[in-house]
């Protein structure tokens, strides 16, 4: 593994490690009995070790793992403290700190640290501690002594609140724009794009700051797996793919609980026991696969997993006993289908278990997705295996959106959504289909699909989409979407939908223009699923 | 129920809301739409750069007739993060203190109104907007499949 990007955290942490042990030991020679101190050393030193081992810094290592052993003789009584014990600790403070010096400027750790050891064990053993001839040092006072790390340590909150004053910035620089537009006055406009410049520069430096690689998420999930499959007494590996893709923080840590649910519906549910497996010649152990790419701005994360698959009879049977009338399960397309696993309480486990089964968790999962302007698809093999497709954004807050109008209302598509914007004679968009590359794609009047009173014009705008995985998993990608006009491409600082509007269907975020107009973004896919079905049932 | 009040005169009655709740007062000329909308749900406005919902007050009590007025007051209340715009039409607002109200206030309840003052020129029913606005929550939670 390479750790090399987590030595500025290593030495961070190891910094204030350091620290600790200093004045511990400090104060411990003023008291040499405190156990509270004591046990405040033990936890330095042995987090020490653990960053030291994991990153395979040995000399740091073995040094912590010696004093912890020292640590633990004076902490259960069987040593008293010494002041030689205190200077032999002392010195391979010094000596740790040296060695942090040199992981910072990536030289050999190649300190001989065989004499301190040695006076380590002995002091432990109830023998004098040898005061010398130690290694070389680092001095504990003067410059070095008391540099500052240059990583900071800062309360992810405190990036939150800068954010979303990065956010209010955006909407006040929208408003001088809006002003800017009716303005003669050269200086004004050459100020709004100045502040626009340095708006963005702090915007792209906060962002870039808030980004954190998916394999911080992904760490946790091998004990995950290994843990449930103990408890079900299943063989289950489970293998990542694109775990160097940075997500915002936010983004992240909403993607936790979704992930551990998806995961243990599969390990419980959907992953055969092993003498099954056997019997139906499927590999073992059995393998869940969590995958992620790039598309445009967004991220996609595939979890799929090679068990048995959804049981689409039981999920229909299911959704009856849920009220939903055996036409429309009939009428579904199988991805519509199978995101019924997704209504609260619709489980097709055959047993509730203490770890699925109660149709508690696919909800959670869609609402989490959903929630950060993202869309949730579900495929699924019988016997073969199911796979969770989570498309979101990479980053939260500012996106790049096309502002579009029609009959006098006005909304935001996402950028990153657009293929293509044409301006057409209506007649050409009555056929409820496009030509488009060499295909027909379906199309979608807006102002019809929101149910609002469409004014007659003689030319509309066609919006290309990507919508893929919308309207059938193996179906079409592309699709159109009618509206009166178009205007900007704005950076819009979108805020999630709050109550009363949190559960809207037909928009992922909202934001407030420079003349005060709130303005919805609207959830592409959504919108665009919805207006086919109804027109597939009409 | 203590507190100054707003008091609201609709066609079909007065109504108060609690002053400390009340955020501002808007005017415009027309609501921008929000998808999805239904019942007594009208519109979505900004108020100091963050949406506000809007719903028709006196649709919300049940009288749909009213809504034909000229341009829209929008009362904006907010309690706890939880912000409501009550679209007024172009009804006239005016005040109540508190030493006005002693002795005056019942907890008589409706639908949406969680008591009743009995001022001198008739009943005044105090609105619930908190209510109101778990009843605009859920007009505006869409199904998809039930």
């Amino acid at each position: 593994m390479d750790v090399s990007k987590y030595k500025a955290l290593y030495l961070q942490e190891t910094g204030e490690h350091l620290s600790g042990i200093e004045a511990g030991l400090l104060s411990l020679e003023q008291n040499p009995g405190d156990s509270s101190v004591l046990d405040n050393l033990f936890r330095h030193y042995h987090s020490i070790k653990g960053m030291s081992a994991s990153m395979g810094y040995e000399p740091m290592m073995r040094l912590a793992h010696a004093e912890e052993d020292l640590l633990d003789k004076l902490r259960s009584g069987a040593l008293a403290n010494s002041e030689a014990i205190t200077s032999v600790l002392l010195k391979c403070l010094d000596t740790k700190k040296s060695l942090a010096e040199r992981v910072r400027a990536d030289e050999p750790l190649d300190i001989d640290v065989s004499s301190l050891l040695e006076s380590l064990r002995a002091a432990a053993s109830g023998q004098a501690a040898r005061t010398a001839p130690f290694p070389a040092a680092a001095p504990v006072t003067g410059e070095q002594g008391l540099k500052l790390s240059s990583v900071m340590k800062v309360e992810g909150r405190l990036f939150d609140e800068v954010l979303a004053m990065v956010g209010d910035l955006f909407m006040t620089l929208s408003s001088f724009k809006t002003l800017t537009h009716g303005s003669r006055s050269i200086e004004f406009k050459n100020g709004v794009h100045q502040l626009g410049k340095t708006v963005n520069g702090l915007h792209d430096t906060i962002i870039f700051a808030r980004m954190l690689l998916l394999e911080d998420l992904a760490a946790g999930l091998p004990r995950l797996v290994r843990d449930l499959a103990k408890e079900t007494g299943k063989e289950v590996s489970l293998t990542t793919e694109g775990m160097d893709i940075s997500l915002d923080r936010t983004i992240l840590e909403g993607l936790g609980s979704p992930l551990v649910h998806i995961i243990r519906n599969a390990v419980d549910d959907g992953i055969e026991p092993a003498d099954e497996r056997k019997k139906a010649g499927k590999p073992l152990p059995a393998t869940i696969n969590i995958k992620a790419i790039t598309r445009k701005d967004r991220v996609v994360i595939e979890v799929s997993d090679d068990g048995k698959g959804i049981d689409r009879e039981k999920l229909k049977a299911k959704a009856l006993t849920r009220g939903i009338s055996a036409g429309k399960i009939e009428n579904m397309p199988d991805s519509e289908l199978l995101k019924l696993i997704c209504l609260p309480g619709l489980s097709t486990a055959e047993a509730v278990t203490s770890i699925s089964g109660r149709g508690v968790g696919m909800d959670v999962v869609k609402d989490a997705v959903e929630s950060f302007g993202g869309s949730l698809e579900i495929e699924s093999k019988r016997y073969l295996g199911t796979k969770i497709i989570m498309e979101m954004p990479r980053t939260s807050s500012i996106t790049k959106a096309l502002l579009v109008e029609t009959s006098g209302e006005q909304f935001l598509l996402p950028i990153s959504r657009i293929e293509k914007v044409i301006e057409l004679e209506t007649k050409e968009l009555e056929a409820g289909f496009y030509e488009y590359a060499g295909t027909e794609i379906p199309v979608v009047s807006l102002a019809a699909a929101l149910g609002i009173k469409e004014e007659p014009r003689p030319r509309r705008t066609l919006i290309v989409l990507d919508v893929k995985g919308t309207y059938g998993s193996a179906g079409k990608t592309l699709a159109g979407l009618v509206v009166d006009d178009f205007s900007d491409e704005i950076d819009a600082y979108v805020k999630p939908l709050l109550p009363p509007i949190s559960k809207l269907r037909e928009a992922s975020g909202i934001t407030v223009l420079g003349d005060g107009r709130p303005v919805f973004l609207l959830d592409v896919p959504q919108i665009i699923s919805k207006a086919l079905k109804g027109a597939k049932i009409s | 129920m203590e507190g100054d009040k707003l008091i609201i005169t609709l066609a079909s009655g007065r109504f108060a809301l609690d002053t400390k709740t009340v955020a501002g007062i808007i005017e415009q000329e027309r609501l921008p739409f929000l998808p999805g909308r239904s019942g007594f749900v009208s519109g979505i406005v900004s108020f100091r750069n963050e949406p506000v919902t809007v719903i028709d007050l006196s649709g919300a009590l049940g009288d749909f007739t009213e809504t034909a007025g000229e341009g829209h007051k929008i009362i904006i209340l907010n309690a706890k993060g939880r912000p409501l715009g009550i679209d007024i039409g172009s009804s006239q607002v005016s005040f109540m203190w508190d030493e006005e109200l002693k002795g005056r206030t019942t907890g008589e309840k409706g639908l949406y109104t969680s008591g009743r003052i009995y001022a001198a020129e008739g009943p005044i029913d105090i609105i619930d907007w908190q209510a109101l606005f778990n009843e605009t929550t859920r007009l505006l939670t869409t199904e998809d499949h039930v």
